[in-house]
């Protein structure tokens, strides 16, 4: 980042390209609308460009980056409510038969639960959701994400627990869904 | 079917399930416009690390513009005042009589403009009076006092043209130095033979004003003791053979005295001239 504001594109071209794929899976993740994840995705490097001029190493990057980046989620979609139950049933037995109802035999099992857990992420809570991305994506400790979320560490552990618990059970009735369907046209 | 089935009371590898699908990466053209914009930032950091150069660096050619504007025309006006320098070291004749009236000729007046710089050297005290002065000058005697100037010199002697400055594609400036110098080094070495020139010619010319008042002398001597020996002005540089008779003449007729006052006249005319015995003896008793 010093590099990039000292003048060096370059610099600037691999940190984009080391980040860019978490940070917009972290946009489109929480946010169903992917027009919208986008812009917010563009208006996050927009103001990481702008800063360049004025940052200095008070942090790890990626803590004041994704805390931007929190930022902008929270502004634009704190008024979002979790996603209706009964969509959510709609939507996942839509989702199962797009995976697996065609040609389920020719499709792994593994696959199946990813692409089913992208599904149950956006069904979480936004807070309980926020976390477990940065979990993931980021790989950043508790404590990191406690900071860029602007929470109390027990508060994060408690999200991110509740969080992967919500997905286990998820995944579980999904699976189940899976099976009865595939027993029931076998 | 079955064996896809996790076992029922172990949990889903929930980070190895994301892991598998994250896979989404932002379009190509979003990729683009960050990248521009990143650019399009960085462009004025660059531009305003050269506008924190631009004045100090503006400044500086213009003095050496300036500099080098002001030394070439100072070179220009030096070569212009070369000239006006070579005439005060060598003055006009209208200044050099001024300083010497006594030696004014009463030839026409161009010759002497020819005589000018040499009579400033001749000291007044060869001519011992008046009636010697008008005497020389009756005879003409200018050709021994004509200097050629440095207009009249001939080419092999006159000094080397300056060089012109103001030709188009002159030249580096060191270039320039060095025709300046050698222009300079040839002046000086046409000045110095010029003067050498003037010093012999003044020094012959001295030679002959001695010998001239000494034959005047002898010819007023002659004049005093009634001799009707002949001192036409035609006659007062005779031949070496003729002047010898003379003398021995004399010496035969007893006047050992007037003799002697000739044959030292005759050794001052002719100096190289073999002396007869006789004449040898004359000498060595004085």
């Amino acid at each position: 980042m010093l590099a990039y504001a000292g003048g060096d594109m370059a610099a600037f071209e691999t940190l984009y390209q080391k980040h860019k794929g978490s940070l917009y899976r972290y946009f489109i993740r929480q946010i169903p609308d992917r027009t919208l994840a986008e812009d917010l995705y563009q208006e996050l490097w927009n103001r990481i460009i702008k800063a360049s001029v004025s940052y200095k190493v008070t942090a790890k990057w990626t803590t004041w980056v994704y805390t931007m980046a929190h930022n902008l989620v929270i502004d634009h979609v704190r008024a979002l409510k979790p996603v209706d139950s009964i969509e959510n049933e709609e939507t996942l037995e839509t989702q199962m038969d797009s995976i697996g109802g065609n040609d389920p035999e020719h499709h792994q099992a593994n696959e199946q639960l990813a692409a089913q857990l992208k599904h149950c992420i956006q069904k979480l809570p936004q807070a309980q959701q926020e976390v477990f991305l940065l979990n993931e994506e980021t790989g950043m400790s508790l404590k990191a994400i406690s900071e860029v979320v602007s929470i109390s560490l027990e508060a994060a552990k408690s999200r991110l627990r509740y969080a992967r618990s919500q997905l286990q059970n998820c995944l579980s009735d999904a699976w189940q869904y899976l099976n009865g369907e595939s027993g029931g046209r076998s | 079917m079955s064996e896809q089935k996790p076992p029922s009371n172990e949990p889903f590898d929930l980070s190895s399930l994301y892991q598998k699908g994250a896979d989404e990466m932002p379009p190509e053209s979003l990729d683009q416009i960050i990248l521009a914009q990143a650019e399009e930032q960085i462009q004025p950091a660059r531009r305003s690390r050269w506008a924190s150069w631009q004045w100090p660096l503006s400044a500086a050619a213009v003095v050496v513009v300036a500099s080098s504007i002001i030394l070439d025309l100072h070179q220009q006006d030096q070569l212009g005042v070369e000239p006006m320098i070579m005439e005060e070291m060598m003055p006009m004749d209208s200044e050099m009589m001024e300083t010497a009236p006594s030696l004014r000729m009463s030839a026409p007046v161009q010759q002497d403009s020819q005589t000018g710089s040499l009579n400033k050297a001749l000291p007044d005290k060869v001519l011992p009076d008046k009636a010697l002065q008008d005497e020389i000058h009756s005879e003409n005697i200018v050709a021994p006092f004509r200097v050629m100037k440095s207009e009249q010199m001939m080419p092999a002697q006159a000094p080397a043209p300056a060089p012109v400055l103001n030709e188009p594609n002159v030249g580096t400036a060191e270039q320039f130095e060095l025709q300046l110098k050698e222009s300079r080094v040839n002046e000086r070495k046409a000045r110095e033979q010029s003067i050498a020139d003037e010093e012999s010619t003044r020094r012959q010319s001295i030679k002959a004003m001695e010998f001239k008042q000494h034959e005047l002398m002898r010819k007023k001597s002659l004049e005093r003791q009634g001799s009707d020996q002949s001192v036409s002005g035609e006659e007062d540089v005779r031949e070496p053979n003729v002047w010898l008779n003379d003398i021995q003449t004399l010496l035969d007729e007893n006047k050992s005295e007037h003799a002697l006052e000739e044959l030292r006249a005759f050794r001052l005319a002719y100096p190289e001239y073999q002396l007869p015995e006789e004449l040898q003896g004359l000498l060595g008793k004085e």
